[in-house]
């Protein structure tokens, strides 16, 4: 085989991958991490170890994951208090019920938001997350600021994301060190009474779901 | 994995704890805050393979018990700035854990 | 005593809290770990041995840059390629790539 003429194909190949956004950005894919990856990439191919219709069919699944699976789980359970009940006693049991394929709940705890308790979700030994949920976690999840301050001072850090919780209320940090996930179910948000489930599911972000903040209706939602 | 392989539990919900305080090297899954610390077991969170040994090809058998563990902030950190009744929960394995009456503080 | 990456309680900045899109070949790093996972040819409890075990420097690296770097070590480790040969071989696509009108 023609080493670099297999190379040049090859880099062909990967440059046909853009940002999934479609946005103008230039890659530099001789940047020093592009071509790590590609380099290994290709060394793996070759040797047997993974195939390239794997790589591509898992970055697939990534791309096209739902944004609304965890706000599909959290409406359910505002919605159905015998579900809500499931969930939190059993989160697999009750997320197979709902029949949402892609979640691998088998080491999920969900834990529930009251007006007595507040739970916020950390992985201060490196980044664990429930990704089967919730996708790929937000940068800050992972920064070292987040990850070193919110066992520590975790009112402080709630107060930066805008959140700022009476002293009343127990704020409750899960360090997820081990094999255990950990989905935060917030609060159900008051006028939100005969809203449809697709319609709470969507006022469910992320950021709820990790505890960093609570979910609010938004300001027209008030008008007539 | 036969459960005759896993050792019968050493601890129960609401059982009050102490992680063990020591700091051997390699992969390690407490943090280095909490060691040392008094703490409530919250629940059972079932036997995994031990992933000290995981992280060097070993197959981590036989599983070892994995609790939830409750602490209360202000017993972790000086000066915590915040109310006496906020919590912290970490998932500890039982060879971290001693019964907290066998501390003599 | 307390390891680098065990940051837990460490006094620390304010937070950016702003999104970041992933890029391309961060996917694919992702995508490639996943694979070898998928086959129990690695485990995810390595990776995250060889992460700890880098130099400080490197992880302060952005997320991803540090587990590309730590899977470089956990496959040299494996005998499944080597730095050598992955430096190797990125030299040559960058020169492919150069080398295109």
């Amino acid at each position: 085989m023609n080493d670099k003429a297999h190379q040049r194909a090859e880099a062909h190949a990967h440059a046909i991958l853009r940002w999934s956004d479609d946005s103008a950005h230039d890659i530099d894919e001789t940047a020093r991490y592009p071509l790590m990856t590609e380099a290994i990439r290709q060394i793996l191919v070759e040797k047997g170890f993974i195939s390239a219709d794997t790589v591509r069919r898992l970055i697939e699944q990534m791309e096209a994951r739902s944004d609304v699976t965890g706000g599909t789980i959290v409406a359910r359970a505002w919605v159905d208090p015998a579900f809500k009940a499931r969930l939190l006693a059993n989160a697999k049991e009750a997320i197979a019920d709902l029949g949402i394929p892609e979640v691998d709940a088998t080491h999920l705890i969900v834990v529930e938001n009251t007006e007595t308790v507040h739970n916020v979700v950390v992985c201060t030994l490196c980044s664990c997350y429930p990704r089967t949920v919730l996708g790929m976690p937000p940068e800050w999840y992972k920064s070292k600021a987040y990850r070193s301050r919110v066992v520590r001072e975790p009112r402080a850090v709630l107060k930066e994301f805008g959140t700022e919780l009476a002293d009343t209320v127990t704020v409750r940090v899960h360090d997820s060190n081990a094999d255990m996930r950990y989905l935060v179910l917030p609060m159900r948000p008051p006028g939100t009474e005969g809203w449809s489930e697709d319609a709470l599911a969507h006022l469910v972000t992320r950021d709820c779901m990790v505890g960093v903040t609570v979910p609010r209706v938004p300001a027209q939602a008030h008008a007539g | 994995m036969s459960p005759a392989a896993v050792s019968p539990r050493r601890f129960a919900p609401g059982d009050r704890v102490t992680v063990v305080y020591t700091h051997p090297p390699g992969h390690r899954r407490i943090p280095s805050y909490i060691r040392g610390k008094l703490g409530l077991v919250e629940r059972y969170c079932g036997a995994f393979p031990n992933p000290e040994e995981l992280a060097y090809g070993f197959d981590g058998l036989p599983a070892r018990h994995l609790y939830r563990v409750r602490f209360q902030q202000t017993a972790i950190w000086p000066a915590y700035n915040g109310p006496a009744h906020d919590t912290l929960d970490l998932e500890i394995y039982e060879h971290w854990l001693r019964p907290a009456e066998e501390d003599v503080s | 005593m307390r390891r680098y990456h065990d940051m837990g309680g460490q006094p620390a900045g304010p937070i950016d809290t702003s999104d970041h899109a992933i890029e391309p070949w961060a996917k694919t790093l992702t995508a490639m770990v996943g694979a070898l996972r998928a086959q129990d040819l690695s485990r995810v409890d390595e990776l995250r041995r060889h992460i700890e075990d880098l130099a400080p420097q490197d992880y302060d690296r952005p997320y991803f840059e540090r587990w590309a770097e730590a899977f470089c070590d956990l496959l040299e480790e494996k005998g499944f390629t080597s730095r050598a040969e992955i430096e190797a071989r990125m030299a040559a696509i960058k020169a492919a790539i150069e080398a295109r009108p």
